[in-house]
């Protein structure tokens, strides 16, 4: 893992970040971390404490979790502007799923304690992450929504179907 | 007035079509006397609304007459709230009228959509309205055709709505009303006319008009018409009967605003309010803070002004607002305390605690009150100060008690974010005291990068991440059990829990059904 420079450009095309100014955009590139992925390697595991958001600079990451009866998951390719972790970055919790670099990859990383020092120096960045963090937990709770309307619905038919 | 050749025009206008300087571009809807079409003025390039008179009327030059009169008389009334008529014309024997071109909806479309509407954004569109017909009363014109369809909630400017009042003057013959049978609908719709237009009297004035603001009232606010008959012999008959009073319908409404209603949709005009004015100073105290604000000049009374400038000064102290969501309600006061006490805003200022309740309304439920009802648009999102509330939801024709809350509970905050209806009912299980935060308030704070703002949206982010961490847990460990294999009532009953518990972020999702009913 080094450090290096990270570039303004590479966070603005992230959708996350596309509607901040030049300004904001350097307060929040200040406050990332570059990491380094050599193809295969581990980015974080499931269970891990996780306090951290990544965003994937170049390269691809493939993501997996194991439920707890010990199934598995399907896959989840993720390539660069998407962001993982946003949930964990809000409210730190254990890791959901772990990440593999699936080619050499670069992430720019953020952790929790960035985002005192975002809501100071880059109020607008702060707010977008909220809005981003709240716009997609708003999302899932609607495929969650989604999913257990079509649990009722499966009940509704083996109630219906003859015995 | 411009005079055009003497072309025979096809109906509809083929697109590509020119009136004089403007270009057809699309039929955008037709009425029983007119036609609208998008169109282009050739020479400065921009979209206009023509209006032109259906052929079987052109024949008849009184109607004609009336038409190019009517659009003159529309012409001379300037009110941001009317729609502007900026030309007419005859072209052959067709006359036409150019009319500023707006994009939006209509509320019949809305109140198609979303079915009743919150009471304080019925009177803030009815505000506008009432202020735009009485400014044509002023003038000495009658609309005669006041109906949802009429009112158009345009997007001008910065996104934000604004009702705009179509249709006015346009040639309708005050009597003969050879048309007026469904489902023609075509001079006037029965539905909204007043019971002296529906027996042709000559002797038609503004309180017609004041008629049919009442049923408009009635249909924004309950989703429904008071009288929805199939024959005017039947509706004659109803109208004599009386309609049922909008609560009855939309419990929460206040009994006030039945009264309004009621009184300006009386039968007998001598029973109605003396003028629209006087309407739109009725329905004044019911609009939400930001309308009253820009409506206090024409409809508050002096007293009004104080509060006014308690809205637009968001440091001044809360002044006790006039409209009572439910008739159990009662407005009352709050400090900034007790806004600390909830975990969002623990850590803001007093001053940005004051504006937030300067621009909140603060309200005292009785036991047993509802607060928020479930199918309901949302009015705002609910921060609970004090007392306990039960939330309740009918699912699959049953009633189930999903959970009794404490104060500092948040709810109703998904209905803001996602638009969403109330997925369930909140009743006050003990006597509570409930801080409103509405709509623009909201959006405003969600927006904004002042520390309420920021608090909320932080508060809003985490709570959120943490309930959609549990409510997946729960619904992994429901199918785990194979409850819903076996279809069993008890997977029913957890599923029904988890789903408002999904969509009210305030509810514990761990727990069970706590009394089944």
């Amino acid at each position: 893992m080094l450090r290096a420079m990270i570039s303004v450009e590479v966070v603005r095309q992230s959708d996350l970040f596309a509607r901040l100014g030049d300004a904001e955009l350097s307060a929040l590139a200040a406050c990332f971390i570059e990491r380094r992925h050599a193809r295969g390697e581990v980015v974080f595991r499931q269970g891990e404490p996780g306090e951290t958001m990544l965003l994937i600079a170049s390269g691809h990451l493939l993501a997996s979790a194991t439920r707890p009866d010990g199934a598995s998951t399907g896959l989840n390719k993720m390539g660069p502007g998407e962001v993982l972790g946003e949930m964990a970055f809000l409210d730190p919790a254990p890791r959901s799923a772990t990440v593999t670099a699936d080619t050499d990859a670069v992430t720019y990383e953020l952790s929790h304690d960035a985002m005192d020092v975002l809501r100071m120096r880059a109020p607008k960045a702060a707010s977008a992450l909220l809005n981003a963090g709240i716009r997609d937990v708003t999302r899932r709770l609607r495929v969650l929504d989604e999913r257990i309307e079509a649990e009722l619905n499966r009940l509704d038919e083996a109630e219906k179907a003859p015995r | 007035m411009t005079s055009g050749g003497g072309a025979v025009l096809s109906e509809p206008l083929t697109p590509g079509t020119v009136l004089a300087r403007y270009q057809i571009v699309r039929e955008l809807g037709s009425g029983g006397m007119a036609i609208v079409y998008e169109a282009k003025h050739l020479d400065l390039g921009k979209r206009v609304a023509v209006k032109v008179l259906r052929r079987e009327f052109t024949a008849d030059p009184s109607y004609v007459q009336r038409f190019v009169l009517e659009a003159r008389a529309a012409s001379s009334l300037s009110h941001p709230h009317i729609i502007a008529v900026t030309d007419v014309a005859v072209e052959g024997d067709t006359p036409y009228m150019v009319m500023e071109y707006l994009e939006g909806t209509d509320l019949a479309a809305r109140i198609a959509a979303s079915g009743a509407l919150s009471l304080s954004a019925v009177a803030d569109l009815a505000l506008p309205i009432v202020s735009a017909v009485a400014a044509a009363h002023a003038e000495g014109i009658l609309h005669r055709d006041l109906k949802p369809e009429n009112i158009f909630l345009a997007t001008r400017g910065r996104g934000r709505e604004q009702p705009v009042l179509l249709d006015f003057g346009v040639a309708r013959p005050i009597t003969g009303n050879r048309r007026l049978t469904r489902p023609g609908l075509a001079i006037g719709t029965p539905d909204y006319m007043s019971p002296e237009q529906l027996i042709a009297s000559p002797d038609v004035d503004e309180r017609a008009d004041q008629y049919a603001l009442g049923i408009i009232l009635y249909a924004a606010a309950t989703g429904s018409l008071p009288f929805n008959e199939d024959s005017l012999v039947q509706l004659a008959a109803a109208i004599r009967r009386g309609p049922r009073p909008p609560s009855w319908i939309v419990r929460s409404l206040p009994s006030q605003f039945d009264a309004i209603v009621l009184r300006a949709m009386h039968m007998q005009r001598s029973e109605r309010f003396a003028t629209v004015r006087e309407l739109g100073r009725a329905l004044w105290p019911f609009a939400s803070g930001i309308q009253q604000a820009q409506w206090a000049e024409e409809f508050g009374d002096a007293a009004d002004v104080v509060s006014r400038l308690s809205v637009r000064s968001p440091a001044a102290p809360l002044s006790a607002p006039p409209v009572l969501r439910d008739a159990g309600a009662v407005a009352t006061e709050a400090q900034p305390d007790a806004l600390r006490a909830l975990p969002a805003f623990g850590e803001c200022s007093e001053e940005a605690l004051r504006a937030l309740l300067a621009t909140s309304h603060v309200y005292r439920f009785p036991p047993h009150a509802t607060i928020v009802r479930q199918g309901a648009h949302g009015h705002g999102c609910y921060l609970l100060l004090s007392g306990e509330v039960d939330i309740i939801k009918v699912a699959k024709g049953r009633t189930w008690v999903l959970a009794r809350l404490p104060a500092g509970c948040t709810f109703g905050q998904i209905a803001l974010v996602d638009n969403l209806p109330r997925t369930a009912s909140v009743v006050a299980a003990s006597e509570c005291v409930v801080v409103e935060i509405g709509r623009e308030a909201f959006e405003r704070m969600l927006d904004g990068t002042d520390e309420v703002g920021e608090a909320l949206r932080l508060h809003l982010a985490i709570a959120g991440v943490r309930h959609l961490r549990r409510a997946t847990r729960r619904l992994a460990a429901i199918l785990d059990s194979g409850q819903v294999d076996r279809s069993s009532a008890d997977a029913r009953r957890e599923l029904v829990y988890l789903q408002t518990a999904v969509r009210e972020w305030a509810l514990p999702v761990d727990d069970a059904v706590k009394h089944p009913a």
